[in-house]
């Protein structure tokens, strides 16, 4: 059961260790529903250059492909001042960005990112599949966008764009802090990729070798 | 103390040789395939200098720690230190030979933070950018020689300027705008705590438009009563150095101690000119003036930290140099410094950053947030105490719907109203205060001050405690703790510069 408005206020105005931590909260009256909490967009995305790449080769060895990765995409950053452009998200098109809120969960709490109503009846997916927050993450969520609609979306920093819900769980035992593979942990923007640190491909690497 | 130089050298050391790998991967998705292959050879020589120079110095540093012979202690330190400034040197040189490498784009933060820092009629008719520079020369570019140097044949072509001629008819009167262009080092792109020089390069700016160096001349000459005869060549010399003085100055009005701390560890890392002829005046007496004129409350913690580690770095390049402290004969170093005060407080309508600014608040910034690994964007206005209450208030309720038996607030008890009716005030009054970036820098130089006194005290001290073998793997952990230290700081103080104008757009502030 996601936790209510007075579970997240509780949350986020504790001072011991089962403190949620989302910073900043610039209007806490607008960004608190009655059981989720609206986050807003930064001001970094990650885009792809699709055509340098046929594919990318996850075998081969880490920094080789960590390299393609980072050659393949693009950080794009968009102006603070809303008197220039912002981001224009074309029909089909997929890019990362993240939230401007740094979001630090306790042991015992989980989140979900979800779309908000607004945004969705025009088409902005803010996540494709990824909307999970596990237990001990710090850092900015990352955003998934994608625009299923059939017009350009202009998006503008610090814009409403999604909201999280937490769920209340037994305390982990292995929060992602503490998890060996914690890939994005602390990350400040929309970190590329790093599925090719995934334990299995380091064992197809070594099989192969 | 020579222990501790030698620890904060080590320290600083493995951040730049850490810095360097951040800047080789950064770099290297835009490299050519011949470029990558240069690429890979710095990998080597940046790792070369970590393992045969940078390592076994901390494992003899560490000897010290086992209470060695005071001689023997001694001996290490003239070992060590000698071999920790030649590795700064090192690095650099290999930095200004990265010149070769595709160049990458300064951060927008550091725009946010310099153009924060001072107050809007600065900037007006003029144009600002931050360009990234290979070395650690921090300045301030000329842009229109540098124009005239890259489009000498487009300029003449279109009549701007004829090739030939005196300096004044040379002019590009077509430029209508005041350029502030400013070098930022490309190691320090990520590193918000070293784009603290660029405030004193827009401060070279401010100074020369109120030509406050004559001003300074004119005020010791007439406090002095001296005869400017009599005092020509000494004054002659230090006028070329006034604008550095005068733009440290303005610098640390608007960024307090940072300023200074930043300078230290600058001082710390890099060899000192010492000699009269040079174009800057020896950084022992610029960070004089500063210690002597930071006198906002609760800094001398860090003010001393870092002024003893300057002292002894000092001290060394004396020793290796061989040189002298520069006297003056007529007037005082601290005339000098008093009247370069007294200049620069009459420009105070153009520098009122610290006005904004709180020392205060950094402090809190940095105990309540930077050491918890979080940004510092922004405080809550009322602090903690404005949480608690509003933490009470939702136990309250929550105790008392508990109380009922009942699964939400009821509308007909009035005891449940009336404190819903409080939340939502306390809901409608919650502000966070965007802080500006000198309260983000300064929060992040009492951090690293902690974390350097914290290396200092634990990153050598049990090592000589292991076997050989053991103690290279405990110093390969330690020396990447460390890095992910630095990494998290800079993000977190990154990501602050990022949130900040945001907040101030949506907040209202």
């Amino acid at each position: 059961m996601p936790l209510n408005e007075l579970q997240i206020i509780d949350r986020l105005t504790r001072s011991d260790r089962k403190r949620i931590v989302v910073t900043p909260i610039i209007d806490l009256k607008a960004q608190l529903g009655p059981s989720s909490l609206d986050v807003r967009l930064g001001s970094n995305f990650r885009i792809v250059k699709s055509q340098l790449y046929t594919h990318l080769e996850p075998t081969k060895p880490e920094e080789e492909i960590e390299r393609a990765v980072n050659r393949y995409t693009d950080m794009i950053t968009v102006s603070d001042d809303p008197l220039e452009d912002g981001f224009v998200l074309h029909p089909g098109t997929f890019v990362l960005a993240s939230t401007l809120e740094y979001i630090r969960l306790p042991n015992d709490i989980t989140a979900r990112l979800e779309g908000r109503s607004s945004w969705g009846r025009i088409g902005l997916l803010v996540h494709t599949t990824a909307g999970f927050v596990d237990q001990g993450y710090s850092g900015t969520l990352t955003f998934e966008l994608c625009n299923l609609g059939s017009i350009p979306i202009k998006l503008f920093v610090g814009l409403r764009l999604a909201q999280i819900c937490f769920y209340e769980t037994m305390e982990s035992l292995h929060p992602y802090a503490n998890r060996p593979y914690a890939k994005y942990m602390g990350q400040i923007g929309p970190a590329a990729s790093a599925f090719y640190k995934d334990p299995e491909f380091q064992t197809l690497r070594r099989l192969r070798s | 103390m020579s222990t501790a130089l030698a620890k904060c050298l080590l320290a600083l050391l493995i951040e730049r040789v850490h810095r360097f790998q951040a800047f080789l991967d950064e770099v290297s998705p835009l490299c050519t395939n011949s470029e990558l292959q240069l690429v890979g050879m710095y990998e080597a020589l940046i790792n070369s200098v970590e393992v045969e120079e940078i390592k076994p110095s901390a494992v003899a540093l560490s000897l010290l720690s086992q209470g060695a012979e005071e001689e023997t202690s001694q001996d290490i330190i003239n070992t060590v230190v000698p071999m920790l400034l030649i590795t700064s040197v090192e690095l650099d040189t290999l930095l200004a030979a990265a010149d070769v490498f595709p160049k990458l784009q300064p951060r927008p933060e550091s725009y946010e933070f310099v153009k924060r820092l001072f107050p809007t009629n600065v900037y007006e008719n003029s144009a600002l950018a931050v360009v990234l520079w290979s070395d650690y020369n921090f300045g301030e570019l000329e842009l229109r020689g540098y124009i005239i140097d890259k489009m000498k044949e487009t300029i003449v072509a279109l009549g701007l300027e004829a090739a030939e001629g005196t300096a004044a008819e040379r002019r590009l009167d077509t430029l209508q705008v005041k350029p502030i262009v400013l070098y930022l080092a490309q190691l320090e792109k990520g590193n918000p705590l070293m784009w603290v020089p660029l405030a004193h390069e827009v401060a070279h700016s401010i100074e020369e438009e109120h030509n406050i160096s004559a001003a300074v001349i004119t005020g010791l000459i007439s406090k002095l009563n001296l005869e400017p005869e009599e005092a020509a060549t000494e004054l002659d010399f230090l006028k070329s150095w006034l604008p550095e003085f005068i733009s440290d100055e303005i610098a640390l009005r608007v960024l307090g101690p940072s300023y200074y701390c930043a300078f230290a560890t600058f001082s710390i890392l890099e060899p000192a000119p010492m000699d009269k002829p040079s174009t800057h005046p020896p950084p022992w007496n610029r960070l004089e003036m500063m210690k002597q004129h930071c006198t906002l409350p609760r800094t001398e913690d860090i003010i001393n930290y870092f002024a003893e580690l300057v002292s002894e770095r000092r001290q060394w390049d004396e020793k290796l140099s061989g040189s002298q402290p520069i006297e003056l004969t007529i007037v005082d170093w601290v005339d000098v410094y008093n009247e370069v005060k007294h200049q620069v407080e009459t420009l105070a309508g153009d520098i009122d950053g610290t006005g904004r600014a709180s020392w205060e608040t950094s402090m809190t910034l940095a105990t309540e947030r930077l050491r918890h690994a979080l940004p510092v964007s922004s405080s809550v206005q009322g602090g903690n105490e404005q949480l608690k209450s509003m933490n009470a208030l939702v136990l309250q309720i929550m105790h008392k719907v508990s109380e009922l038996g009942v699964q939400t607030a009821p509308q007909e008890d009035a005891v449940v109203q009336g404190l819903m009716k409080r939340l939502d005030e306390s809901i409608d009054n919650y502000r966070e205060r965007p802080c500006e970036p000198s309260e983000i820098i300064g929060a992040g130089w009492i951090e690293k001050k902690t974390q350097l006194e914290e290396f200092s005290r634990d990153f050598l001290g049990d090592l000589p405690s292991f076997t050989p073998v053991k103690q290279w793997e405990v110093l390969d952990e330690r020396v990447q703790q460390w890095k992910g230290r630095s990494t998290l700081i800079d993000s977190l103080l990154t990501k602050s510069l990022e949130i900040t104008p945001i907040l101030r757009l949506f907040g209202g502030a």
